[in-house]
């Protein structure tokens, strides 16, 4: 089963093919996907119970693609390619159920490719490669919300498509530059990180490849200030899209940083840490406070998704032991609560064609077991024990204070943030008065959907030490290394 | 004597009335008679010049243009009757169907 | 030997009880009602079961004098961080666990016979039992963390029980108020634990390993560290500057008062301290910043509670205010007699909410005293019950509350912080002052209303009756050294109490000078209201006392206001006008350039003729140059 990181890639993109040439009717579609889908879980529930907890790339595979100029296609799973793959496989098949009343074919068919490229792009280790998948997972989700998205749909789907690609491009220049400074320097192409790593360049050059790369990341998380396509486009797109910008692709964003720009540029990623866990900080809080007073619930938790990943931007910058592990179990927790809270606002909207908080209100009158299922998961982001959350931030919170004291405290004030919006949310919508005439009851397949990430948030929560001890050894990564370089 | 550089001479100043009739002129017709005249002046060049040198070749790319020439004549014939009918005009400036709209919307 | 895994059960037999009535009641949704019957048999016998363990295990403590120690499970087992579900019973943890789980079970039982009406029976139980696991957890913790799980806990269950009824907007506000400033304190808890990990933790992280390493600490780092633990107390028991939600909670139903808001969940504070004592006996300065803030909050709350009228928001501001002696005590060594505090205090506190409830009820849900007055002959045994608890509180032996307030008292003079001293007997005239304002307005003066009884439980009856015992007796487990006894209380707890030594003389003044400030302040009291329920002016102080000093409003305009302002401010300026606005001129900037120059594709092939005459004769001028 050496190729098994292949079969996550590809099965789903080839499925996407078929599906698409083959005149099938929707319900196939949605069958097959759904199937294809289940069958990637069950994979990766396999890959997951051999990995083995070492900070060394497992199940490689490496074989060259286009020689002339040494790209290869090179992919590997360590610690943190691992939270990506099972939160992408566990998150997909779930967002499929509770999606299974739409009738567009085209819907499935896209999820299915970003399906594949997420595995691709958190798999690469090749930078052709990585640029490849990462191409690959944008392209459908501009047709997904060109086409399925709600109001101002046409102008956000060019808008964030155009947004992102500028950065990506000036990523690929920087990548080029690099297989041209390898080739320059060691006399053959190459493109595997591996190898560039070997490369050294004067203190200029370093800072505008290490912008590049940022640059383009810094789109796709959203760091500040290059986050401004981020409300609009939640308010446009339509909720599958959303799970998967949120829940996935942000955290994408943080793994390449991790993977590509601290592997290539090491001492600047370590020189220049003050400045971004200051901006993670600062965004935590700026992203948290701008969420308070939104009135559209897209909106708001848009917000509050980029509050939460500005904060795991400030763990990985932080470079310690703690703050790492934080990182990467926030990854997967949040992964999980903003998956399930999407979800259960693309139910929401399913009922009353609006996610505007004046029309909501009361939902407890009509349906408890829906109003208990969102209360739990919005808890679940503001970190209440016994939830992932609460070990994520207890971890990145120490990391914080480990760094430098006044950033611990800063830091603690993420206890303070998210709750000043979620129970402000809950208190409007769930409770309030009664503003709706109906609003049915969860049905079973919506239930099936959440119950699963309910249980795992609680799982991370109350037994932490088990989901982390395949993490810890990639998380020491680079705390040792630091440490060893500054002194 | 006649020499070269007058069929020279006399094949620019032919080439250039092609070229101002060309752009100047409105009428399709009387450009498309520019376009002859301006494939003209290169068969005089070039037929003078395969003299000049004693050496056949250019002598072999002029007949070869005139065939052209003539080729593209009926083609260009063709399109004009079909213009015509269609738009029941011979003013050039009248075609401007590839030209950029102008909108202020988004993209 | 007993097993010490009946710790644990301790914690998860309420623990499963919650969760069984959860699911039951989910199930319910989609099928039909079960009977409240399955609902009383989980929500009341999980508290029984704890209880009965809880006396098992301490009974064995007791009489072997050993500690049980649990360890469920490895939580967090990273390099130099290592945090193990475990739990403990040592003295303290079982003076706790006692009158915690007693407490807890009588008030379940009151909260049958209270709540036994109400559509929501089943969503109560569930939280009060989880809160009561919640509790446990953080009286039985072996290590901050789990205490701070169970700290979060009871945060968490006090918000869903204080927002119960939660048709009104009022209710739901309240409970947010709560989890916040609850919030804002485990904001200053976390810090603090942050800090005390980093300095010591990889020595271990339970309480023995810390105590043991807690001199490796640079002082003004231990200071730091113990100022902010008590950020997180000033949270949750309700002291200055963080108390406003306390009043607010009483929306909830009585029952929640009582248990969470009296006896249980705000005494955590106290109890934290105590447990961190190898902390705060160190950092002297902490401890007497800690002694005044108590000193403040129990003045505050006793002048605002002397114009309340809601009758429970005066026991709110009462149980602020006891609260406050709690903290005067430990915060100047006395940790055993904090702890003495809490726990007569949750006898007679819970008595008096209870009490307080039962006359709601009757009253058809009415809550202000001044509507309220001469039931001392329609509700006897409620007017006795109360009257045994006021005596209590009010510091006058031989009731439990004299022997706790006057062993604070006689340390706080001792330790010679006179102005604490002073504050404190002060307050001790208002605290009997106002409760007897309300006892004789209530049960005394004239009424101005006739009410039309309804009828009470026996099940009220028999729970008031037993906590009215402890309220009577519970001083006597730690007789003074005065009265011929040993403190046997004191001793047990074994914390590293700072004794004074107090002159036979002095001892008997100071008691003098207690009891005759309490019947002073009874005297007023008797005086003013027997006759007319109309609170007699205080000159300047009428309109701030009567609006709680304005501190809400000040919070609100300080805080709240700018914060929603500054939202606005980052989303509507910053956001869309700045950031945005400045990629939109990149944008439209890209459009005007096409504007301007897609003039020259205008279609015309003699201009198109043009431009590529003038390029080729470039070209070959180009080509001619060079």
């Amino acid at each position: 089963m050496e190729n098994i990181l292949s079969l996550l890639i590809f099965i789903p993109i080839f499925s996407a093919i078929l599906l698409f040439l083959l005149p099938l009717n929707v319900k196939i579609t949605r069958y097959t996907s759904f199937i294809v889908t289940l069958f990637t879980t069950a994979l990766s529930l396999w890959m997951y119970t051999h990995f083995e907890a070492n900070s060394h790339m497992q199940f490689v595979e490496e074989y060259a693609w286009i020689k002339a100029y040494g790209i290869s296609y090179h992919i590997g799973i360590d610690g943190i390619s691992l939270i990506i793959i099972m939160m992408t496989n566990l998150i997909m098949p779930l967002l499929y159920l509770s999606f299974w009343h739409l009738d567009r074919k085209g819907y499935w068919l896209n999820l299915l490719i970003v399906h594949g490229g997420l595995s691709g792009a958190a798999l690469s280790l090749d930078l052709i490669l990585f640029y490849l998948f990462w191409e690959t997972m944008l392209l459908p989700v501009f047709f997904l919300i060109g086409l399925f998205g709600r109001e101002n749909k046409d102008f956000m789907s060019m808008k964030f498509t155009l947004y992102t690609i500028f950065g990506s491009l000036l990523m690929l220049l920087a990548i080029l530059y690099l297989g041209h400074e390898h080739h320059l320097q060691f006399s053959h192409w190459s493109f595997s990180i591996t190898d560039l790593h070997a490369l050294r360049f004067d203190v200029q050059t370093t800072f505008l490849l290490f912008a590049a790369f940022i640059f383009a990341f810094s789109i796709k998380i959203p760091l500040f200030p290059f986050h401004t396509w981020l409300p609009q486009t939640y308010k446009a797109a339509p909720i599958g899209a959303i799970v998967i910008m949120s829940a996935l692709m942000a955290k994408l964003g943080v793994y390449a940083i991790w993977r590509f720009v601290f592997t290539l540029f090491e001492e600047l990623s370590f020189e220049s840490s003050y400045f971004f866990v200051l901006l993670g900080l600062f965004g935590m809080i700026y992203f948290g406070v701008a969420a308070i007073k939104q009135r559209e619930l897209k909106k708001l938790f848009a917000y509050s998704s980029a509050s939460h990943l500005s904060f795991i931007v400030m763990g990985i910058f932080s470079f310690n032991y703690y703050a790492h592990l934080g990182a990467f179990y926030m990854i997967a927790s949040h992964a999980l609560s903003s998956a399930a809270l999407f979800m259960m606002l693309g139910m929401i909207y399913k009922r009353t064609q609006s996610l505007h908080i004046h029309t909501l209100g009361g939902i407890v009158h009509h349906a408890p077991v829906f109003s208990a299922f969102f209360a739990f998961f919005s808890l679940s982001i503001v970190g209440i024990p016994l939830t992932g959350g609460f070990v994520s931030e207890l971890l990145l919170i120490i990391g914080a204070f480990k760094y430098n004291i006044v950033f611990g405290f800063i830091s603690a004030t993420t206890l303070l943030i998210a709750i000043l919006f979620v129970f402000k949310l809950m208190q409007k919508i769930l409770y309030g008065e009664k503003r709706l005439e109906r609003f049915s009851e969860l049905r079973l397949y919506e239930l099936l959907s959440i119950v699963p990430l309910a249980l795992l948030i609680l799982a991370m929560g109350i037994f932490p030490s088990y989901f982390l001890d395949k993490i810890k050894p990639t998380a020491k990564l680079y705390t040792q290394e630091e440490t060893s370089n500054a002194q | 004597m006649i020499d070269v550089g007058h069929f020279f001479i006399l094949g620019i100043l032919l080439f250039s009335i092609g070229i101002v009739g060309m752009i100047s002129r409105r009428n399709i017709f009387v450009m498309y008679m520019s376009v002859e005249l301006m494939l003209n002046a290169i068969n005089l060049i070039l037929v003078a010049l395969s003299h000049h040198y004693e050496d056949l070749n250019a002598q072999v790319m002029a007949i070869m243009i005139i065939a052209i020439a003539a080729a593209e004549a009926s083609i260009f014939l063709a399109l004009f009757v079909m213009l015509f009918k269609n738009a029941r005009s011979l003013d050039a400036n009248f075609f401007t169907l590839l030209k950029q709209e102008k909108h202020h919307d988004e993209l | 030997m007993m097993s010490s895994s009946l710790l644990g059960w301790i914690i998860a037999s309420v623990f499963f009880s919650s969760v069984f009535i959860m699911l039951i009641n989910l199930y319910s949704k989609y099928n039909d009602d079960i009977p409240q019957r399955v609902y009383t048999l989980l929500g009341l016998g999980g508290p029984f079961v704890s209880l009965f363990l809880s006396f098992l295990l301490i009974y064995e403590h007791l009489y072997k004098g050993i500690n049980f120690y649990y360890k469920a499970f490895i939580w967090l087992d990273l390099e130099g961080f290592r945090v193990d579900a475990s739990l403990i019973l040592d003295p303290l943890a079982a003076a706790m666990l006692s009158f915690v789980s007693l407490v807890g079970f009588i008030i379940h039982l009151y909260a049958h016979a209270y709540m036994k009406e109400d559509p929501s029976y089943a969503r109560f139980f569930a939280w009060f039992n989880l809160f009561m696991a919640s509790m446990f957890l953080l009286i039985l913790s072996d290590n901050p963390f789990m205490l701070f799980t169970g700290w979060e806990g009871v945060g968490l269950c006090s918000y869903l029980l204080i927002s119960f009824y939660f048709q009104s907007e009022e209710n739901i506000e309240a409970g947010n108020k709560a989890f916040i400033l609850n919030r804002i304190g485990d904001f200053g808890f976390i810090s603090g634990l942050a800090l005390l990990f980093l300095q010591v933790g990889n020595a271990g992280l339970d309480f023995a390993s810390l105590e043991a390493n807690i001199h490796l600490i640079p002082h003004s780092t231990l200071n730091l560290i113990a100022f902010l633990l008590f950020v997180g107390a000033m949270g949750k028991s309700a002291q200055i500057p963080l108390y406003v939600w306390l009043p607010d909670a009483m929306a909830g139903p009585t029952p929640v008062s009582a248990l969470i808001h009296a006896a249980t969940m705000v005494t955590a504070g106290v109890y934290m301290v105590a447990r961190f004592n190898f902390i705060y006996a160190i950092t002297e300065e902490v401890g007497l910043l800690i002694a005044y803030i108590g000193a403040l909050s129990a003045l505050l709350g006793a002048l605002i509670a002397m114009r309340q009228d809601d009758i429970k928001k005066i026991l709110a501001y009462s149980t602020m205010s006891q609260l406050g002696y709690m903290f005067m005590a430990v915060g100047l060594g006395a940790y055993s007699y904090g702890i003495f505090h809490v726990f007569t205090h949750a006898f007679f506190k819970a008595l008096l909410f209870m009490g307080a409830g039962a006359i709601i009820l009757a009253l058809h849900h009415e809550q202000n005293i001044k509507n309220m007055g001469a039931l001392k002959e329609k509700m006897p045994f409620v007017f006795v019950m109360m009257l045994i608890a006021t005596l209590s509180i009010s510091g006058l032996p031989p009731f439990s509350g004299f022997f706790s307030k006057d062993a604070i008292l006689n340390h706080l003079f001792a330790s010679g912080n006179y102005l604490i001293f002073a504050m404190a007997l002060f307050t001790a005239g208002l605290t009997s002052y106002y409760m007897f304002r309300l006892l004789v307005i209530v049960f005394i003066s004239p009424s101005s209303k006739d009410h039309q009884l309804l009828p009470q439980a026996k099940l009220i009856q028999f729970t008031l009756l037993v906590l009215s015992i402890g309220a009577l007796f519970a001083g006597f487990i730690n007789l003074p050294v005065f009265f011929g006894g040993d403190e046997e209380y004191s001793l047990w707890i074994n914390l590293p109490d700072i004794r004074f030594h107090l002159s036979h003389s002095n001892e008997l003044l100071l008691l003098i000078s207690n009891v005759a400030v309490s019947l002073a302040g009874i005297y007023f009291a008797l005086s003013h209201y027997m006759s007319s329920s109309k609170d007699p002016s205080l000159g300047v102080l009428d309109k701030p006392i009567e609006h709680k000093f304005y501190i809400d409003e000040i919070y609100y305009a300080i805080f709240v206001k700018p914060l929603a302002w500054l939202s606005v401010f980052i989303v509507r300026v910053i956001d869309e006008k700045i950031i945005d606005a400045f990629i939109h001129t990149v944008s439209s900037g890209y459009q005007r350039f096409s504007y301007y120059t897609d003039s020259v594709q205008n279609g015309n092939v003699r201009y198109y003729a043009l431009y590529m005459s003038v390029a080729i004769v470039c070209i070959f001028v180009y080509l001619g140059v060079s």
